[in-house]
């Protein structure tokens, strides 16, 4: 059975004032799958990361053209942009925990959302520091303050704050480039364990890391897809020749 | 871009054509020392056997040395990849040279019982091959199919042909069962011979395409397929 499209694009240009940032993007990102994006600096790869749960919005001088369908909804037209942000998680390139304890940097967001019962928090604490494998190293030390815990720990901890609002999307935007190996190889085991309950898309400048953990892989080039295909084909056949100069490390 | 590794490849290609013409001069000899009875030529084939066994081992470090160090990808991990298939066909290729050459002191004391023609033939089409599968591997230009599924066709025929020659020279005389019996392995080794060039060849297609294909699988349309794909490669 074909999986279901989580995120349909359709000719989706964006704009930086005049320049144009991305140009006629259309992809289905699957659900409960990993893609990866792939592509030099300035490609617009994090770019069109951030338009699939509007972060844009924040930048000035930003023009979308073209529809996001978020199952089968356009999300930019008339949607609740923080309900989407729920649905849609993201973590980043640099760990930002909040400067509160462990505990209240999960407990945070569902708070906002209402949530105030004592033991319906503990166990959605518990719960997503599990599903973020971080509770073992952490669960003795929930109160002490987040920032006391190494960079691997911290990003471990963003990502458990994000799948503490049970989005169905989480968005990765170089979520290992500032770790060093082990902590990466947590974070990649992670994403394979998670990919059972969450969509995931990740902004990745490691080739290597695009192979070992997605299901498929989206090469951008100068605001284009150059290629979209399952990740396998990408690292073995490419089919253009572009993919092939950049995966290689020849492209110049 | 990528120096290192761009030296790299091409070292690994030098030792390959290295290792290449060791085999190929393994074969022409083995089987040179079995049409002329020469003994000493045949112990110095037999001799030369370890170097190919080194130069097989050695590649084989520097391949798992260049993917672990350079985390090769596409093109680049096809290549590498294919070494060890080839590099394990020339091997194979030059042990049933050795074979030959071990036939060769077996029958030393032995007057034959006709002039060899088919089997000299028959090494010179799997050198042939053999010579088109490297070519195709160094150029990596598999524009050439059909000869090489042309002379391992040829190379089979003649193996048949000596078996039937063969049988029909020991019934005639029960002496021959011997020198007959080592004729038909001989036809037997450079049939073998022939499946490991081709072999050689079929990895080199899939340097090229990305996808294994059995020659014996081979048809028109395949073979039109793989000349305008290898057409438009060249164009690029």
């Amino acid at each position: 059975m074909d999986k279901k499209i989580k995120f349909n694009t359709k000719n989706l240009d964006l704009f930086y004032g005049d320049f144009q940032a991305l140009k006629s993007i259309n992809m289905e990102i699957g659900e409960k799958e990993v893609t990866a994006f792939i592509g030099p600096s300035g490609c617009g790869k994090s770019t069109f990361l951030r338009c699939l749960n509007r972060m844009n919005d924040l930048i000035d001088g930003v023009t979308i053209k073209g529809e996001i369908l978020f199952d089968e909804k356009d999300i930019n037209g008339d949607i609740d942009v923080i309900n989407l942000r729920t649905r849609v998680g993201m973590v980043f390139q640099k760990p930002n925990p909040f400067p509160m304890s462990i505990y209240e940097n999960i407990a945070y967001g569902p708070k906002c959302q209402g949530m105030k019962d004592k033991t319906q928090l503990d166990t959605l604490v518990k719960e997503s520091l599990v599903k973020a494998a971080l509770w073992e190293e952490v669960k003795d030390r929930l109160n002490k303050s987040a920032l006391g815990l190494s960079g691997g720990q911290q990003q471990r901890l963003c990502i458990a704050r994000t799948i503490a609002m049970n989005p169905e999307v989480i968005l990765m935007d170089e979520p290992t480039s500032a770790l060093d190996p082990i902590a990466t190889a947590k974070i990649e085991d992670l994403m394979s364990s998670l990919k059972k309950d969450f969509t995931i898309i990740i902004v990745t400048h490691s080739m290597q890391q695009a192979g070992r953990i997605s299901d498929k892989t989206a090469f951008f080039l100068m605001g284009e897809v150059i290629e979209f295909n399952e990740t396998p084909i990408i690292f073995t056949n490419p089919n253009d020749k572009r993919t092939e100069d950049y995966i290689t490390g020849r492209f110049g | 871009m990528r120096v290192e590794f761009n030296e790299e490849l091409r070292m690994i290609k030098d030792e390959i054509l290295l290792m290449s013409a060791l085999t190929e001069k393994m074969l022409s000899d083995s089987v040179l020392a079995l049409k002329s009875k020469d003994n000493e030529l045949a112990k110095a084939v037999i001799e030369r056997d370890d170097l190919v066994d080194a130069k097989e081992i050695e590649l084989q470090l520097i391949v798992s040395k260049v993917i672990a160090t350079q985390g090769p990808v596409a093109t680049d991990l096809r290549r590498l990849a294919a070494t060890y298939k080839i590099i394990t066909n020339l091997e194979r290729i030059a042990d049933l040279a050795v074979n030959i050459s071990k036939r060769v002191l077996e029958l030393s004391d032995v007057v034959y019982m006709k002039r060899l023609v088919d089997i000299p033939r028959a090494c010179e089409l799997a050198q042939k091959l053999l010579k088109l599968a490297i070519q195709a591997f160094v150029h990596e230009d598999i524009s050439r199919l059909r000869e090489v599924v042309d002379l391992e066709d040829e190379i089979d025929a003649l193996n048949i042909q000596i078996h039937h020659d063969c049988l029909a020279y020991m019934i005639d005389n029960t002496k021959n069962i011997h020198q007959g019996s080592v004729f038909i392995f001989v036809g037997s080794y450079l049939e073998r011979i022939g499946d490991h060039a081709t072999n050689i060849f079929e990895t080199v297609f899939y340097i090229v395409t990305g996808d294994y294909i059995d020659f014996n699988d081979l048809d028109e349309e395949i073979i039109s397929q793989t000349l305008a794909l290898q057409k438009k490669i060249d164009s690029i």
